[in-house]
């Protein structure tokens, strides 16, 4: 809907929206200085009406996306020296997902004090796959679920970012963020972490179709089946021995015998 | 998205509820992370990183983990300063977006005090999982603003220069941006060096089946002995 005194604007400002979808939105800057109501619109504003498209728009647009997810996932994969990413087992993923659900297939019990969702779904799923593949499995499912996280930004941000460039932008930046490379990249036990910034743009998004609703409606619950704000990490008494026999957490640590990392 | 939220705090809840009865809740308020750690915290794996990884080890190499931490914030408040005084529209996302990365840093790290106090290496720092959100947010806050930036250089071209100047702004947080994620692309940190090669684990956990003659095999993994059932390992 164009409100009056829009159509003006419209017609000599130039569209910086992607062409399919029509500005309908309220301006952030005008809503903020009517006051709370006019704040929370600015806040929290109404995704962009899309335009209707022909099925062969819609194929190519889905073709598109699925292959961004695809590049952003093996870009993220890369990001991991040494080792591939793809041959290895990180933290939780091995020590306590994958092995209690081989132990005790769906028997999701708490685990630091609170359940973790997502990653004890994507545990059972590698536990039917051919034991060798699980560390690729779980490095794909990671980098998916972050490159998914992505996509699903750059659609959230439309209300509140109009240039289509910027909003791939800020897709692109949780794929190649700085600190990632360092603990959070391709494992299932750190995908739920990608979320947490899908969360605040979903909470911010007003979805005009279903399936975006059912997309923010999943990302809500999974997010929040899969995390608590606080993470647990317990130093247990047990004799160090300073060695990484069993590689992992625990070996950095000088005196700890076995750091029970929780994410 | 209300809905999802709520059914997951509600799945969430049941298992916190049943795990503090069960005496196994880490949520202890008379063990908390002293403040001054948890903003040491922010600044240090929050702030200085904001920067670029690589860059924030470079401030710490002349400047110390707090200089460098000053650095970024002075830098992150010249950025969202000009941001809240030149965009309005852009002030509410803006305070929303770094409040909210500020708070879930500082809480996460109150209640797990490891990331908190533990020493800061290169190619080994711990808790960078709770940078994540803060980070990714004041990149998002810097998009926002250039986008309102943008925005308002098309709705005013008549101040000559105010167009020039967005232009300007955007393209140097583009080619910042650009900079740090191919600099900061791949480093070795603790998913490099602390993940355990999955090709022999699975071998011997295949060959312990072949050979097994209870249909079980035990394994020790991380220090803890685990009994797996063969008929749930797919060779």
């Amino acid at each position: 809907m164009i409100r009056p005194g829009q159509e003006r604007r419209h017609a000599v400002i130039p569209e910086t929206r992607d062409s399919d979808q029509v500005a309908t939105a309220v301006t952030a800057q005008k809503a903020t200085a009517e006051g709370t109501h006019g704040a929370l619109r600015a806040l929290f504003p109404l995704a962009p009406e899309p335009a209707p498209r022909t099925w062969i728009r819609r194929g190519i647009s889905a073709a598109a996306q699925i292959a961004a997810v695809g590049i952003a996932s093996i870009a993220m994969l890369l990001r991991v020296p040494g080792r591939p990413a793809w041959r290895t087992i990180f933290g939780d993923d091995y020590f306590w997902f994958l092995a209690q659900a081989i132990q005790r297939p769906w028997h999701w019990g708490q685990y630091g004090g609170y359940v973790q969702v997502l990653p004890r779904f994507i545990a059972q799923v590698v536990s039917y796959l051919p034991l060798p593949d699980a560390s690729l499995a779980f490095a794909l499912a990671g980098v998916v679920v972050a490159a998914c996280g992505a996509l699903v930004i750059f659609h959230a941000s439309a209300g509140h970012i109009e240039s289509v460039k910027l909003r791939a932008l800020l897709a692109v930046a949780l794929v190649l963020l700085p600190i990632a490379p360092m603990e959070l990249i391709a494992s299932g036990v750190e995908a739920p972490w990608y979320l947490l910034p899908v969360l605040f743009w979903a909470m911010l998004w007003r979805p005009r179709t279903r399936p975006a609703m059912a997309v923010a409606a999943a990302i809500g619950f999974l997010t929040m089946a899969a995390r608590t704000a606080a993470c647990r990490a317990t130093v247990r008494a047990a004799p160090s021995t300073g060695a990484r026999g069993e590689r992992g957490l625990a070996g950095r640590l000088p005196g700890a015998g076995g750091l029970r990392c929780c994410r | 998205m209300s809905a999802g939220w709520l059914a997951g705090c509600l799945v969430q809840a049941a298992y916190v509820v049943a795990a503090r009865q069960d005496g196994q809740t880490r949520l202890k308020l008379n063990s908390l992370t002293p403040l001054r750690q948890s903003l040491a915290f922010y600044g240090h794996v929050v702030l200085a990183p904001s920067l670029g990884w690589h860059t924030s080890w470079w401030l710490r190499s002349f400047a110390g983990a707090n200089g460098a931490a000053a650095i970024a914030a002075v830098v992150l408040a010249v950025s969202f300063g000009l941001i809240l005084v030149t965009q309005p529209g852009a002030r509410l996302f803006v305070v929303t977006a770094v409040a909210v990365g500020f708070i879930f840093s500082v809480v996460s790290t109150s209640i797990n005090p490891a990331p908190a106090i533990d020493l800061m290496l290169p190619t080994d720092v711990l808790g960078t999982r709770y940078a994540l959100m803060a980070d990714f947010l004041i990149v998002s806050a810097l998009i926002v603003g250039a986008d309102h930036a943008l925005r308002s250089r098309a709705h005013d071209r008549r101040r000559r220069g105010a167009g020039l100047k967005s232009v300007t702004a955007v393209t140097a947080l583009v080619v910042f941006l650009a900079a740090t994620w191919a600099v900061d692309f791949r480093y070795t940190g603790l998913r490099t060096t602390t993940a355990w090669s999955w090709a022999p684990i699975a071998a011997k956990w295949e060959h312990d089946c072949a050979h097994s003659r209870t249909g079980e095999i035990n394994e020790m993994i991380y220090r803890r002995p685990w009994t797996f059932p063969c008929r749930n390992i797919t060779p």
